[in-house]
């Protein structure tokens, strides 16, 4: 006979016993530094001291269930949106029936404006649909948009994933790779005008301080729900891992345009490096000017030295242009899912412009 | 209309979980059927919802671990208690 799990809040020192069952359930679970970063968002402003970082199911002095609960701040028209994000939803096997009071706990928290869930598999998109969260009406944000700068290693990755023992994979990839190559090159043959007043720069955040608040400042006026791109915010999600970003500031005649965030990602069972486009975010005045930018960070994303460059989500527009440099495609099972409480919210959010989300939403690159 | 209800409550049960007949009694929980997970705890819900024409409030839905607390939400639900 099972014990039915007790559902209670997280603490910090529950840390060793999450990690356990994210080793049962073989998932890579959270270092401790993010949980202690967690703890130390801006956005936790907003949501006072009683604020909950997520909820446990323990059974038998074990945790068998976990959803953390992020704190994150939104933008729309000006007004400050407290949006906490759902993370790391996992229950073991015997209790995956429990599951659902994890959810429910996390879409009726008190005290916020919306919700958002962003790793969205099968199964939990099945449980927040049911809870009558939203799947966010942005187009194609489950499709990948890549370039491939190292053949050999992206079609190794590719037969490992096929599972391919892994001389075979290494083999057929060695023997493909020139051909992939050669199509790589073919999808690329457009040409891009040149400006050289206008420029990409690899900054630091601490460098950028003041130039970004003002365009943040700007920004967050629009009617446009942004996830809060202030210094603070920024600087905070950085440092959960500051090694594996790495932040271009766009300038025209000098002047500071916004900035093209990237995240390295090394896929250890793949063996591949990627490079993520985690945000692109300014006033770039107009589409060439965009085009000449994305132009230049694929030649600098290149001394990088990853095997891909990709990106996930954001408008139309801006996919459009990026498609341009990125030809390849692939489809994953993610979808952002969203639940407003405010009822103003819940009418616009109805409206594709309403949106901008990307990795930077929600816990997607943390 | 009570043995009603328990007969198709469990049959959609049955159904949902893909077990044998002998596998489902008032007695059965949700840990003891292998296939009861999250997922299908809420297509077991929406099929239930279905079949007797109800809505269950998301507190029960949560709640309704065990096919004796099915039974009695849902003749409640029914205004058979």
């Amino acid at each position: 006979m099972t014990t039915h799990p007790v559902l209670r809040e997280v603490q910090i020192s529950d840390y060793e016993k999450v990690k356990s069952l994210f080793r049962k359930i073989r998932m890579p679970s959270e270092s401790i530094e993010a949980w202690k970063s967690y703890r130390k968002s801006p956005a936790l402003k907003k949501a006072g001291k009683d604020f909950p970082f997520g909820w446990v199911l323990e059974a038998e002095s074990n945790i068998v269930g976990y959803l953390a609960n992020i704190p994150m701040i939104y933008s729309y028209q000006g007004s400050e949106v407290f949006v906490p994000a759902g993370r790391a939803f996992a229950v073991i096997p015997k209790y995956r029936s429990h599951g659902l009071k994890l959810a429910l706990k996390f879409c009726k928290q008190p005290g916020v404006d919306a919700i958002l869930n962003t790793t969205a598999n099968e199964h939990s998109a099945a449980v927040f649909k049911y809870l009558k969260a939203k799947p966010v009406p942005q187009a194609h944000y489950n499709e990948v948009l890549f370039l491939v700068y190292n053949s050999w290693q992206f079609l190794r990755a590719v037969f490992i994933k096929c599972k391919f023992p892994g001389s075979i994979a290494s083999g057929t990839a060695l023997f493909l790779a020139p051909l992939f190559k050669i199509i790589t090159i073919l999808k690329q043959k457009e040409t891009y005008p040149n400006l050289q007043e206008l420029f990409l720069k690899r900054v630091c955040i601490d460098n950028l301080g003041e130039e970004l608040d003002k365009l943040w400042v700007t920004k967050r006026e629009q009617r446009v729900f942004y996830t809060d791109r202030s210094v603070a915010m920024l600087k905070w999600r950085i440092n959960i891992a500051p090694s594996l970003y790495h932040m271009y500031g766009a300038y025209l005649k000098g002047q500071f345009l916004g900035y093209i965030l990237l995240k390295i990602e090394h896929v250890e069972h793949l063996k591949l490096k990627r490079c993520l486009i985690i945000d692109i975010f300014g006033d770039f005045k107009n589409d060439e000017n965009l085009v000449i930018l994305i132009s230049k960070l694929v030649g600098e994303v290149r001394d990088l030295k990853v095997d891909t460059l990709e990106i996930i989500g954001f408008p139309k527009a801006i996919r459009k242009i990026v498609k341009r440099f990125l030809p390849f495609k692939r489809i994953i099972p993610n979808w952002p899912y969203f639940k407003f409480m405010t009822q103003d919210l819940k009418t616009v959010c109805q409206n594709s412009d309403f949106w901008y989300v990307s990795l930077m939403d929600g816990d997607s690159s943390l | 209309m009570d043995m009603d209800v328990q007969e198709k409550v469990i049959q959609v049960l049955i159904n949902i979980f893909q077990v044998s007949p002998d596998k489902i009694s008032t007695e059965t929980t949700s840990d003891n059927v292998e296939n009861w997970d999250s997922m299908n705890h809420i297509n077991m819900i929406l099929a239930l919802e279905q079949e007797f024409g109800i809505s269950y409030d998301e507190e029960q839905a949560v709640s309704m671990l065990s096919v004796g607390e099915i039974i009695e939400v849902t003749k409640g639900k029914l205004g058979l208690q």
